[in-house]
């Protein structure tokens, strides 16, 4: 299957785009309205949605929105309620970086940095609103069943991490 | 517990190759990236079940980002020639072999099935700013 929608027939230029598993749905943002759209690939059908972001988690229940630059970041529930400010409450005085990574269904893989070279990564659960692991240096990959995380460490040595506490 | 999982926790942790450095990128499954120096030949680094950092990729290009679809089947880099401004999509199969290089790519994304890729064409003008084009190709 190759389908090409151009700017002509969806009347706007879409811009960054993403694909939902929950749903299999492509998400996608108009660049000059920033209005979310939600692309049917079966029915090839496009429809504007409310939502505020992209990215969803893989249960669909949350998704962040961060604008093409990466400049900004907000998280939310799927019926657009904002808890961006109940994740802050997890990562404590850092800054939250905007393009964190979903891991297994409701948990989120979150950068965050309270000075130019002092940076961490979370494991949010926002079922329990709680961090359930702190990662030091940075995460290469994670296994197919999101338990454990590849890290590249300052030393130069990947090791791994576990998502969760065994 | 997957077998290849398990051959990832018996054997790490692993020393990677020197020239790999901070740059990293998620992969999917049981792979993971590295890219070379912003600047640099792009490179990407496969971490095999045996614990070794094998060279899987080298573009002469800078390589910005890199994903694997859902199953690992297959891999996509977006490589990005800076004198020019020109962003290419390259999918690259198990083997390292391009299978399909696309012009003028923004964004893109792999869709559930391993073989559904989704991606916005764009232009680049000098300064890095990304003026998208309004394609939608998947």
């Amino acid at each position: 299957m190759f389908v090409i929608l151009e700017r002509e027939k969806l009347g706007f230029t879409a811009i960054d785009l993403a694909w939902a598993q929950f749903d299999t749905m492509v998400y996608f943002v108009n660049y000059e309205t920033g209005d979310v759209y939600q692309y049917d690939v079966l029915k090839k059908r496009a429809n504007k949605t409310s939502h505020k972001g992209i990215h969803f988690s893989q249960s669909g229940h949350y998704y962040f929105s961060s604008n093409y630059d990466g400049l900004t970041f907000g998280l939310f529930t799927n019926d657009n309620t904002e808890i961006t400010s109940e994740l802050r409450k997890i990562v404590g005085r850092f800054a939250i970086e905007p393009e964190p990574v979903w891991i297994n269904q409701n948990s989120l893989l979150v950068k965050v940095r309270n000075s130019e070279r002092n940076a961490k990564w979370i494991v949010c659960d926002l079922r329990t609103m709680k961090a359930t692991q702190e990662v030091e240096g940075s995460p290469l990959g994670i296994t197919s069943d999101g338990s454990r995380i590849a890290v590249y460490g300052k030393s130069g040595v990947i090791q791994w991490a576990r998502t969760v506490d065994e | 517990m997957k077998l290849t999982t398990l051959f990832f926790v018996i054997f790490f942790p692993l020393a990677i190759a020197k020239e790999a450095n901070h740059d990293v990128y998620f992969g999917g499954n049981y792979y993971a990236y590295v890219t070379g120096q912003p600047q640099a030949s792009g490179r990407i680094y496969v971490l095999d079940p045996s614990g070794n950092a094998r060279l899987f990729y080298e573009d002469r290009n800078n390589v910005e980002s890199i994903h694997s679809s859902t199953n690992g089947e297959f891999v996509s880099a977006l490589v990005v020639e800076r004198i020019s401004g020109e962003r290419t999509l390259k999918v690259l199969s198990r083997s390292a072999k391009v299978l399909v290089s696309i012009k003028n790519v923004y964004r893109y994304a792999w869709g559930p099935l391993a073989t559904s890729l989704v991606y916005v064409t764009g232009s680049v003008r000098e300064g890095g700013r990304v003026l998208p084009e309004g394609h939608l190709a998947l």
